[in-house]
C-alpha cells in the first residue's frame, strides 16, 4: 500500500510540473458538462421520460458518468502503445510493481 | 507573382500531404485501424442521434434529418480540419521535440508550413461519412427554386466554418509557446469544437448563446451552414459568418506572430 501511495504522489508532482496543463483540463472538462447538459435539457423540453428516466435521473446519471470520466480517463492505452514503441516498457516489466498501476 | 506564390503553397500543402499519407501508410495495419476507429466514431454519433429521436419528434425545432445534416457538417469540418492540418499537430509536436527551428529557417510563411507539417489520412473517413449522411438526409434539405444557389451558400459558410476552427485551433495552440506541454491545448481546443456538433440552439441560456455566436462562434461551425440547407439564404448570418471568418483569422495570425516572438527555440 505505501508504494502504491508513493507513486501516486510521484504521479501528482508530476502533473503539477505543468499547472496550466491541469488548468487546461478542467476547463475543457467545463466544455464537456456543458454540451452534455444542454442536449438533455432540450431532450426533455419535449418529454417527461426517456427510456424510463426522467430530467432528474439523467442528471444524477450524467453527473455520476462525468465523474468517471475525468478521474479515470488518463489515456493509458497512449501510454501503453508509446513505451512499446520506444521500447521503454522493458524498464517497467523489470520492476517488482505492476506496470498498469505505475 | 502572386499566383505564382499561391502556386507554390498549394503544391506545398499537396507534397505535405503526400509524406503524410506516405508515413502513414509505413504502418499500414495501424492505418486501417485507425480508419476503422474513426469510422465506429462517426457511427456511435450517428446512433446517439437516432436514439433521441426515438423519443422526441424535434430537437428545438430540428428534425431527424435535418439534425443529422448538423452533424455530417460537424463531421466534415472536423474531417477536414485533421485530414489538412492535423488540427495544427505540426506545432504542437514541433515546439514539444525543439524542432520549430527547422520550420522558421525556411524560405516560407511559417504559419503555413507549420499548419502543413502533417495530415492525418484516415480521417478523410469523418468526410466519406459525412457525404453518406448527405446522401440519406435530402428530406431535411428544403428543395425550392433556390436550391443550387444555397448549396453554393452553404460551400461558402463551409470555408468560414474551416476558417473559424483553424483559427480557434491556432489561437489555442499558440499558447504552446508558454506553456509548452500542449496535451490539454488538444483536449481545449477538441472540447470546444464539439461543442457545435448538434444545433447551438439547445442552448436556452442567453448568455451562453451569445457567448457561442461571437466570442466563441461555434454557432457558424455546423449550424448556421445547416441553417442554410434547411431554410434557406439569410443574409445577416451569412455576412456575420463571412466577418467571423476574416476576424478569426487576422486576430490568429497576429497572435502567432506575437507567440513566435517569445519562442526560445531549444539550441538558444
Amino acid at each position: 500500500m505505501k508504494k502504491i501511495f508513493a507513486i501516486i504522489k510521484m504521479s501528482w508532482q508530476r502533473s503539477f510540473v505543468y499547472r496550466s496543463t491541469v488548468y487546461g483540463y478542467r476547463l475543457s472538462n467545463i466544455f464537456e458538462i456543458l454540451m452534455q447538459f444542454a442536449i438533455w435539457t432540450a431532450v426533455f423540453k419535449n418529454t417527461q421520460v426517456v427510456n424510463g428516466y426522467n430530467y432528474n435521473e439523467m442528471i444524477t446519471y450524467l453527473i455520476s458518468w462525468l465523474f468517471l470520466f475525468i478521474t479515470l480517463n488518463y489515456g493509458i492505452e497512449f501510454t501503453v502503445a508509446r513505451d512499446i514503441q520506444q521500447g521503454t516498457l522493458s524498464n517497467y516489466l523489470l520492476k517488482p510493481v505492476d506496470y498498469i498501476n505505475i | 507573382m502572386k499566383l505564382l506564390e499561391f502556386k507554390k503553397f498549394i503544391k506545398i500543402w499537396f507534397i505535405g500531404l503526400k509524406i503524410s499519407f506516405m508515413n502513414r501508410m509505413a504502418y499500414k495495419y495501424n492505418f486501417f485501424i485507425m480508419a476503422v476507429g474513426v469510422l465506429a466514431h462517426m457511427i456511435l454519433t450517428i446512433i446517439f442521434v437516432k436514439v433521441l429521436f426515438n423519443f422526441i419528434n424535434n430537437l428545438v425545432g430540428w428534425t431527424y434529418e435535418q439534425a443529422l445534416l448538423v452533424v455530417a457538417t460537424y463531421m466534415m469540418i472536423e474531417g477536414l480540419m485533421w485530414a489538412t492540418c492535423a488540427c495544427l499537430g505540426g506545432l504542437t509536436r514541433n515546439v514539444n521535440m525543439g524542432t520549430l527551428d527547422i520550420i522558421i529557417t525556411k524560405p516560407i510563411d511559417s504559419q503555413f508550413l507549420v499548419s502543413v507539417w502533417r495530415g492525418d489520412p484516415e480521417d478523410w473517413m469523418r468526410v466519406i461519412t459525412a457525404l453518406f449522411i448527405f446522401s440519406q438526409c435530402y428530406k431535411g434539405i428544403n428543395i425550392d427554386s433556390y436550391l443550387f444557389l444555397n448549396i453554393i451558400y452553404y460551400l461558402i459558410l463551409l470555408f468560414n466554418a474551416y476558417i473559424i476552427v483553424y483559427s480557434i485551433n491556432l489561437l489555442v495552440k499558440t499558447l504552446v509557446f508558454w506553456v509548452i506541454d500542449s496535451s490539454a491545448l488538444w483536449t481545449i481546443t477538441e472540447n470546444i469544437t464539439r461543442v457545435s456538433q448538434y444545433p447551438t440552439d439547445i442552448f436556452f441560456h442567453k448568455t451562453v448563446r451569445f457567448l457561442f455566436s461571437t466570442i466563441i462562434p461555434l454557432a457558424f461551425i455546423a449550424t448556421v451552414p445547416a441553417k442554410f440547407l434547411v431554410k434557406g439564404f439569410n443574409l445577416p448570418l451569412f455576412l456575420s459568418s463571412c466577418f467571423l471568418a476574416i476576424i478569426f483569422f487576422v486576430t490568429s495570425r497576429k497572435f502567432w506572430l506575437f507567440g513566435l516572438k517569445h519562442y526560445s527555440s531549444a539550441s538558444s
